[in-house]
C-alpha cells in the first residue's frame, strides 16, 4: 500500500466514535460475567456427564437400592394373583427397616391401598401406598423397633376392614379382585 | 505542562504500548484459551472501530453499544472458532460486529431501527467498512506521537504547520513523525491482511 493509499484511507474513515466508559466497562467485566469461560466450556460436557451419571446413580440407590437384610419375610397372598411381600430389616436404633414389595395389585379405583399389621392390638398402620399401572411398587420406610410386624395385611385405603391381601389365608375371603396387566 | 490533545490521545492508549503489540490473531487466540488480557487489548484495539461501525449501522447510541456489547461477548465466547485459515482476524471481528448489529436491529422492530441501506455495490461497502475497522484497529498500535499528528492531518484536515503549531513541535518532526505513521500504518494493515 502506498504512502497515498494510506492517506485516502485515513480521510476516508474519519475519527472513530470513542465508545463510552460505561460500555468499556460492560464489555471488559463480561468475561468474569459468563459462566462459559472457554477452560470451563470445554470442560462442559464432561461436567454435565459427570452430573448426569451422579443424578442416575443417586436415582439408581434410590430405587434400585438393595434391600434391607432380612431378618424374616412375610409373604401376603390375595386374588387374582395379587401378592406382596414384606421385608423386615434389622433394628437400626430405635427402628426396624421395612421393605414392601407388591405385584399384580391393580391401582383400582380405591386408588391407595394400606398396609396393616393385625398383630399389634390394637392394629397398627403401617404404610399407605399406591401401585404403578402394571400393579407393582416397592415401599421402604421404617416402623419402631418393638413393633410387631407379623399377620399383615393389605386394605384400599379406608377401608379398614376389607382385607385384599393376607399373610394369613384365612383373613382373605378368596373374592375377585381387578388383576393388573402383566408388566 | 503537556498539549491536551496528546492528554486525550493518551486515555486511548493501550498498555502494551512501546512493546511489539501481538497481531490480532494471536491475541483471538489466547482470548479462546480465556486470557482476560488479551480480550482488554482487543478491546483497546477494535473497541472504538466495532462501537463506530455499529453505531453507523445502527444510527442509535444505545443500540450500538448493545450491538458493540454484543460482539465482544460473541468474541469471548467464539474466539475458537477463528480460523486464521479462512481469512484475517479484522475480517471476523468484521464479520461479528456486523451479526451482532444486524441482531439488535431484528431484536429491536419497535424502536424502528434500521441497518443502513448500502449502496449499490454492497461488496465495495463492506470492503470500505471493513477497512475503516482496520484502520481504526491499526491506528491504536502506532505509537502515540505518530498517531496525534496523522490524526490532526486527517480527521481534522490541519496543515502540517498547523499542526506543528498546535502541539508546539518543529516543522520536521511533524514531517517526519507523519512519514513514519503512515509507513508503520502501511505495515500493520498489510500484516491484518485487508
Amino acid at each position: 500500500m502506498t504512502s497515498e493509499q494510506i492517506e485516502e484511507l485515513l480521510r476516508r474513515a474519519g475519527r472513530p466514535v470513542q465508545p463510552p466508559e460505561r460500555l468499556r466497562r460492560a464489555v471488559l467485566g463480561a468475561p468474569r460475567h459468563q459462566d462459559s469461560l472457554p477452560w470451563l466450556r470445554s470442560w462442559r460436557g464432561a461436567v454435565t456427564v459427570v452430573a448426569a451419571v451422579a443424578l442416575l446413580g443417586v436415582l439408581a440407590l434410590a430405587v434400585l437400592r438393595p434391600a434391607p437384610a432380612a431378618m424374616s419375610r412375610v409373604a401376603l397372598q390375595g386374588a387374582a394373583g395379587a401378592s406382596a411381600e414384606v421385608r423386615v430389616g434389622p433394628s437400626d436404633g430405635a427402628n426396624r427397616s421395612i421393605q414392601l414389595s407388591v405385584q399384580r395389585l391393580a391401582p383400582g379405583s380405591e386408588g391407595a391401598y394400606e398396609l396393616w399389621s393385625l398383630a399389634e392390638q390394637p392394629p397398627m398402620l403401617l404404610a399407605t401406598f399406591m401401585t404403578h399401572e402394571n400393579g407393582a411398587c416397592v415401599v421402604a420406610f421404617t416402623v419402631p423397633r418393638a413393633s410387631q410386624v407379623d399377620d399383615l395385611v393389605i386394605t384400599p385405603h379406608g377401608q379398614a376392614d376389607r382385607f385384599i391381601l393376607c399373610s394369613n389365608p384365612a383373613r382373605c375371603p378368596r373374592t375377585a379382585l381387578p388383576a393388573a396387566a402383566e408388566p | 505542562m503537556q498539549n491536551p490533545a496528546i492528554l486525550r490521545l493518551r486515555s486511548h492508549e493501550q498498555p502494551t504500548l512501546g512493546h511489539p503489540a501481538p497481531p490480532d490473531e494471536r491475541l483471538l487466540s489466547q482470548v479462546a484459551s480465556g486470557d482476560e488480557g488479551a480480550f482488554r487489548i482487543l478491546w483497546e484495539r477494535f473497541g472504538a472501530a466495532v462501537y463506530s461501525l455499529c453505531l453507523r449501522r445502527l444510527s442509535e447510541p444505545a443500540a450500538a453499544e448493545d450491538a458493540t456489547q454484543e460482539a465482544f461477548v460473541n468474541i469471548w465466547r467464539h474466539a475458537r472458532t477463528f480460523d486464521p485459515q479462512r481469512g484475517s482476524a479484522a475480517a471476523w471481528l468484521f464479520a461479528v460486529t456486523r451479526n451482532a448489529a444486524a441482531q439488535v436491529a431484528r431484536k429491536a422492530p419497535r424502536r424502528e431501527l434500521a441497518l443502513t441501506v448500502l449502496p449499490d455495490d454492497p461488496i465495495v461497502h463492506e470492503e470500505h467498512t471493513l477497512l475503516r475497522l482496520a484502520v481504526h484497529a491499526a491506528l491504536t498500535r502506532i505509537p502515540v506521537p505518530e498517531r496525534c499528528v496523522l490524526e490532526l492531518a486527517y480527521f481534522e484536515d490541519l496543515s502540517q504547520s498547523q499542526i506543528a503549531n498546535r502541539l508546539a513541535i518543529p516543522l520536521g518532526t511533524v514531517k517526519s513523525r507523519t512519514r513514519a505513521g503512515l509507513k508503520r500504518l502501511a505495515e500493520l494493515l498489510q500484516e491484518m491482511q485487508v
